[in-house]
């Protein structure tokens, strides 16, 4: 499959990890496993941060969190945060999102996981079809699609052969079935998790928290 | 072979008159830096799985946690009256990376969360289908405990609860895998049963639990799952039972020796421990050598059937006497012994002459 890079321009090449993750993120619209971004990361800056692990970004996200926290979180630019459970607002530290998300979109419902899944499939799917001159090395991303069509039901995935097409379009049709009730879902529970005592946007419901509330 | 978690608890099960291994499980020592320390040499033997099965195993269990959980999903899903794409996954390590601070205590108490959520009856938005790696642990001391870690939970609508199950990438032919690997497979499950049952009684839902634990292994096509196989854990989790207050016994009189403040190591301490050698040891303990050096002039270095025949503290060369000159026996118990030795010199046809006398120099 053919797909054409084009050159990197000055700002993208003096980038650093912490703005690639953000650039990321916001690229894939959705929440992202900090595996899954990774296997962005190298595909789009191969040139400069090809041997990236999840490990080290979610250290990353983590520190910056605090540093931004302790610094006062109402600084300009968005930082990034870790996911939340819909239910009790449980920070899912390798689930990321961006700060400037509004609350319902940083939260997973019983429904969210397969929603997400699904989103990211089409964009992944998508970014290769129409968008691939943006990426330095394609195989990271081709390794990220192939993984993520194997769960698409009914699919198999064949060594080295990439229905891009059919399987963005299975996804896409799939996500309309629950796009909605999922959405609802959240905005009820984040309009709930807002009234809980403990609750931080950012982190949660942190377990300190939890022991004192008696759990 | 690991002393960690629910495969620590197996290994004591099957040998839980060995104080010494109950100790190193307890201690979570690093068996091969543990051997040294003891013997002071290298160990030199063969110790672990093999790379390669270790490999197969994490793409094996990659296979079925990616996508959230698609594989597993489709394979656990029809079992439990469930359509695969509609249920929901909590992954706990993705939550809580190990490399967290703290990791497992926090897992564990989301995990508490889920079942509580269960044991009030909450609606199924708060109880997830199935839990990747759900946090449980057995305590051994007040402030002491074993984390157990099932490789995932399905909730059963029969039984209003959860079920352990592990995932395991040797290969079913014929229905069933290898009988040893089983066995291993089966007492681990046991732990995570014991543990799970622990929670659940915390929390008043113990009538829910059956002795019980789904298994996912391989087919012979690659990383493709077999179908699930659920098997009853009777039998298993009395022993892991046994096998935990054999920790806590221990682990209460290490506490004492070494709470009187000597200043001593654990390793001092060790050499003093009781332990037992046995056939199983050969295949799963790295302190293998140091033990049949310390039991080599007794039957035990023979194996459990002469120990269970002869006693294990009959020196080989008292039996060897015996064989030779019944007539020396001292007890009745070596009158029995000599009897014995006789009628199996005459079955085997054994010559007990000197060489020196058996060979015939021309």
């Amino acid at each position: 499959m053919a797909i054409q890079s084009s050159p990197k321009s000055p700002a993208d090449r003096n980038l650093t990890l912490y703005e690639a993750m953000l650039e990321g993120i916001s690229d894939l619209g959705c929440l992202v496993y900090s595996k899954e971004l990774v296997l962005y990361i190298q595909a789009r800056w191969a040139g400069i941060y090809a041997s990236v692990i999840p490990a080290q970004i979610e250290r990353l996200m983590l520190s910056r969190l605090r540093k931004y926290e302790t610094e006062g979180l109402r600084a300009a630019q968005p930082v990034l945060c870790p996911a939340l459970t819909a239910v009790r607002g449980e920070a899912i530290f390798r689930l990321m999102a961006r700060s400037d998300w509004p609350l319902e979109s940083r939260l997973v419902a019983a429904t969210t996981g397969r929603l997400r899944y699904l989103q990211i499939t089409a964009r992944v799917c998508n970014l290769l079809l129409n968008e691939g001159y943006r990426f330095d090395n394609h195989s990271p991303l081709l390794k990220l699609v192939s993984t993520l069509a194997r769960g698409l039901p009914g699919i198999t995935v064949k060594y080295e052969q990439y229905d891009l097409k059919s399987w963005r379009d299975l996804a896409s049709e799939l996500i309309i079935t629950i796009s909605d009730k999922d959405k609802k879902i959240r905005i009820d529970s984040a309009t709930s998790l807002l009234t809980v005592t403990y609750f931080n946007e950012f982190w949660g419901v942190p377990e300190e928290g939890m022991e004192e509330l008696g759990v | 072979m690991s002393l960690a978690g629910a495969r620590g608890l197996a290994r004591i099960s099957q040998n839980p008159r060995c104080d010494l291994q109950t100790a190193m499980v307890i201690n979570q020592v690093n068996e091969v830096k543990f051997y040294k320390a003891l013997t002071g040499k290298e160990f030199e033997g063969e110790y672990g799985e093999r790379t390669s099965a270790r490999r197969r195993g994490r793409m094996f269990e990659t296979n079925l946690y990616q996508n959230d959980a698609a594989e597993l999903r489709r394979t656990l899903g029809p079992r439990f009256g469930y359509n695969p794409e509609d249920m929901s996954v909590r992954n706990l390590v993705d939550e809580i990376p190990d490399h967290m601070k703290g990791a497992r205590q926090r897992r564990y108490m989301r995990v508490v969360q889920i079942f509580a959520s269960v044991a009030a009856g909450l609606k199924p938005s708060s109880v997830p289908h199935l839990l990747i790696e759900p946090q449980l642990r057995l305590s051994v001391s007040d402030n002491h405990f074993i984390y157990i870690t099932p490789d995932f939970a399905i909730f059963d609508p029969q039984a209003e609860c959860y079920v352990v199950g592990e995932v395991k990438s040797m290969i079913v032919r014929a229905g069933s895998p290898e009988r040893a690997d089983l066995e291993r497979a089966r007492r681990q499950a046991g732990a995570e049963v014991l543990a799970l049952q622990l929670l659940a009684k915390q929390l008043g839902i113990i009538d829910r639990l059956q002795d019980r634990a789904n298994f996912i292994f391989a087919s012979p096509f690659g990383v493709i799952p077999h179908p699930p196989v659920e098997e009853n854990l009777h039998a298993e989790v009395s022993e892991i039972r046994k096998a935990l207050e054999s920790c806590r016994r221990v682990n209460s009189d290490l506490e004492a020796l070494m709470g009187q403040g000597s200043g001593k190591d654990f390793v001092t301490y060790a050499r003093t421990l009781r332990f037992t050698f046995q056939n199983t040891c050969m295949s799963s303990c790295a302190l293998l050598s140091y033990c049949k050096a310390r039991i080599s002039d007794t039957t035990q270095v023979l194996g459990d059937e002469a120990t269970d025949a002869f006693g294990p503290t009959t020196e080989l060369k008292r039996l060897y006497e015996l064989m030779l000159n019944p007539e020396s026996a001292r007890s009745a118990e070596e009158v029995s012994l000599a009897a014995r030795l006789k009628e199996a010199r005459e079955v085997l046809g054994v010559d007990s002459r000197p060489v020196s006398e058996r060979i015939r120099v021309r």
